[in-house]
């Protein structure tokens, strides 16, 4: 009876209570914030890091951790600036940006698979080289002056309504992940290396192959993010996109998805997503620092973690009773 | 691999990657010189000394942290806001003797690197992650105090009293007193790790967890106590970083983790734990300090710093990975 209700009462459904709640919240305390076109164009602030967690989520359940997220964000947007610069076409630039992020993604999966070290710990030192190469390609110059044809994509609405045209990739996204996760075996693959890669190379499964594939298609999406994030912003500088490891690594494990791995799924990072966005929204309307939201990110961060082992702890123990159940009955 | 052998595989490896770093260092010195003359002098060897014990110190604390495989990435934040902290102290009774100010950065080290271990070992949270999450609850926090207490200014010198100053300024011998304060902490380090039980006992942890709490460990007691250790180290290192460059602002202590880690990895710390020798992390943050200071001796660019460092970092990671497997062959 009692594991019943804990299993109805899923992670899910939890975050959606948490997401109706805060939106209610918001709606009364934050002055300005009900509306339709308030709320639409608040979102197309977060998109960048929205497209990122649809990475980080397929890495966190393939079982790595990916730190040089941010890193890659930053030196792919260089590469699309410095391509600008010297004169190449928008459209070239976009596909020379992407290969460069696939390329990036390859990088980390090539050292993490060849030499076998932990993807934590590849990526940590990935992370520093990447934004360092930032660093040293623009020097403390900003990039800026991109047409406005491409800046429309980042600050434009669709004509005749308030729906930015950013917001467009977000569903697109929701279901290319929906289909990798949960309707191909590639995503079996996935899951099952998560939780676990001995069991899975035994039975056949290419580890190897299917963590190259994961990194290379997280590479891909940082760099359609930093895309869309020097679409929006308008300017590109090598302290782009700092600190959004935490701020998405905190949004994907609010959403349910296990650190560890093998656990995980893409309704649980959208409704996550959302819910911080929310909060966010709601905080910058009352002129809270960004500052702070810092604070905000490592505390959910933290929490989530802990809700979510204490759920597992609670969950396994119903399940060993259940065994022990059968077994004397 | 049998628990109590660390001590001798630390001691035969002892000579060798020390030999090895003393060489490199000696190379690296005699193209520096051959580059800028100047560098050879009193004044530069000062200066190193004293930036290298900051990052010494703090990469004492990480060292005995990545023995046990754990690892912080907090140490750089948290370092700068025990040194905000302090800061605000001190602007607030001006008196205050020195001994005091190291005594309340020790404490307030002390509490976050214990929260830090709270976290790692009581909520089970992988240590990259909660020290990612510590590390920026840390940077918002310094941002609020200074906010708070300050009104966002940063602490210059004429706020801090001469006494203070004097703590990392005076001379003994003729050497900077730096020099002595972590030769000290280096040589009750080496006390604690190699001819004491709770050293034996950092290395069992480190090598095999399971089969150190079989045998008996208190391997929550012991992790809890370096992570602990380990923010003592911070929070002095963040009381001598105000004393010394007498400033201290919202950003200070940022990206100094990843200085640490390389240093501590060059020193022969393996990041899958068990191993690590103490000389060789002093001699790896001599080396990594003299490769930031002729940057500027040599009039490269600061903007190649983190790139230059980033790539030490993976390359000392590749390097310790190839030593390693070949050993075990």
């Amino acid at each position: 009876m009692n594991f019943n209700f804990l299993r109805a009462l899923s992670w899910e459904k939890i975050l959606f209570l948490i997401l109706i709640s805060v939106f209610v919240c918001n709606s009364f305390f934050v002055p300005y914030y009900f509306s339709l076109e308030n709320i639409l164009a608040l979102s197309q602030s977060y998109i960048e890091l929205g497209v990122l967690g649809f990475a980080v989520i397929l890495l966190l359940i393939s079982g790595n951790i990916d730190i040089s997220i941010a890193g890659i964000v930053a030196f792919t947007a260089t590469i699309f600036a410095l391509c600008f610069k010297i004169g190449i076409p928008i459209p070239f630039c976009v596909v020379i940006t992407l290969m460069t992020g696939v390329l990036c993604g390859l990088l980390n999966a090539l050292i993490i698979t060849g030499f076998n070290i932990p993807s934590i710990i590849v990526t940590l030192a990935t992370m520093s080289v990447f934004r360092g190469l930032s660093y040293v390609l623009l020097k403390d110059s900003a990039i800026y002056g991109f047409p406005e044809s491409f800046t429309y994509f980042g600050t434009g609405y669709i004509p005749g309504t308030y729906v930015p045209i950013e917001l467009l990739v977000f569903p697109i996204l929701i279901f290319v992940t929906w289909l990798i996760l949960h309707k191909s075996t590639l995503g079996k693959k996935i899951y099952s290396i998560g939780l676990n890669p001995m069991a899975s190379y035994r039975s056949g499964i290419n580890v190897k192959q299917i963590n190259i594939i994961v990194f290379c298609w997280a590479g891909f999406l940082y760099a359609l993010a930093a895309i869309l994030l020097v679409s929006r912003i308008g300017s590109v500088r090598p302290n782009i996109a700092t600190g959004f490891e935490l701020e998405i690594i905190a949004t994907v494990v609010f959403g349910g998805t296990a650190i560890f791995g093998g656990y995980g799924n893409v309704w649980g990072y959208v409704l996550a997503f959302l819910t911080l966005v929310t909060i966010r929204s709601g905080l910058a309307l009352l002129n809270v620092p960004g500052q702070y939201m810092a604070i905000i990110f490592g505390v959910v961060l933290i929490l989530s973690i802990l809700a979510n082992n204490i759920i597992n702890e609670m969950n396994e123990k119903k399940s060993l009773e259940r065994k022990k159940g059968t077994g004397s009955g | 691999m049998n628990i109590f052998n660390s001590q001798n595989t630390t001691s035969t490896l002892f000579n060798q990657r020390v030999m090895i770093l003393i060489a490199m260092i000696i190379i690296l010195v005699f193209f520096v010189s051959l580059g800028a003359p100047q560098f050879i002098s009193e004044r530069t060897f000062n200066n190193l000394i004293n930036n290298m014990s900051i990052l010494a110190i703090v990469s004492l604390g990480q060292m005995i942290v990545m023995i046990t495989a754990g690892i912080d990435i907090s140490v750089g934040t948290a370092m700068g806001l025990v040194a905000m902290t302090v800061g605000l102290v001190l602007i607030e009774y001006p008196d205050l003797h020195p001994a005091l100010a190291i005594l309340i950065g020790m404490i307030l080290g002390a509490i976050m690197g214990f929260i830090n271990g709270m976290l790692v070992v009581k909520g089970k949270i992988v240590a990259l992650i909660a020290t990612l999450a510590t590390m920026n609850i840390f940077r918002g926090i310094n941002v609020l105090i200074n906010n708070l207490f300050y009104e966002g200014q940063y602490i210059g010198a004429e706020k801090l009293s001469p006494e203070f100053k004097a703590l990392t300024k005076i001379e003994v011998i003729g050497l900077p007193v730096m020099l002595y304060y972590v030769l000290f902490l280096y040589i009750v380090f080496y006390f604690i790790l190699h001819h004491s039980r709770f050293g034996r006992q950092i290395y069992a942890v480190g090598s095999n967890l399971e089969a150190a709490k079989t045998i008996g460990i208190n391997t929550n007691k012991i992790l809890i106590a370096t992570y602990s250790l380990c923010g003592l180290m911070f929070g002095i290192a963040g009381v001598l970083y105000l004393s010394l460059y007498t400033s201290a602002q919202t950003d200070t202590g940022l990206g100094f983790e990843f200085i640490a880690i390389t240093a501590v990895i060059i020193g022969g710390v393996s990041v899958f734990g068990g191993s690590g020798i103490l000389w060789a992390v002093l001699l790896g943050t001599l080396f990594m300090t003299i490769i930031t200071d002729s940057l500027n001796i040599l009039r490269i660019s600061p903007f190649w710093k983190m790139a230059i460092n980033g790539f030490m970092l993976l390359s000392a990671i590749l390097i310790n990975h190839y030593l390693n497997t070949r050993r075990r062959k």
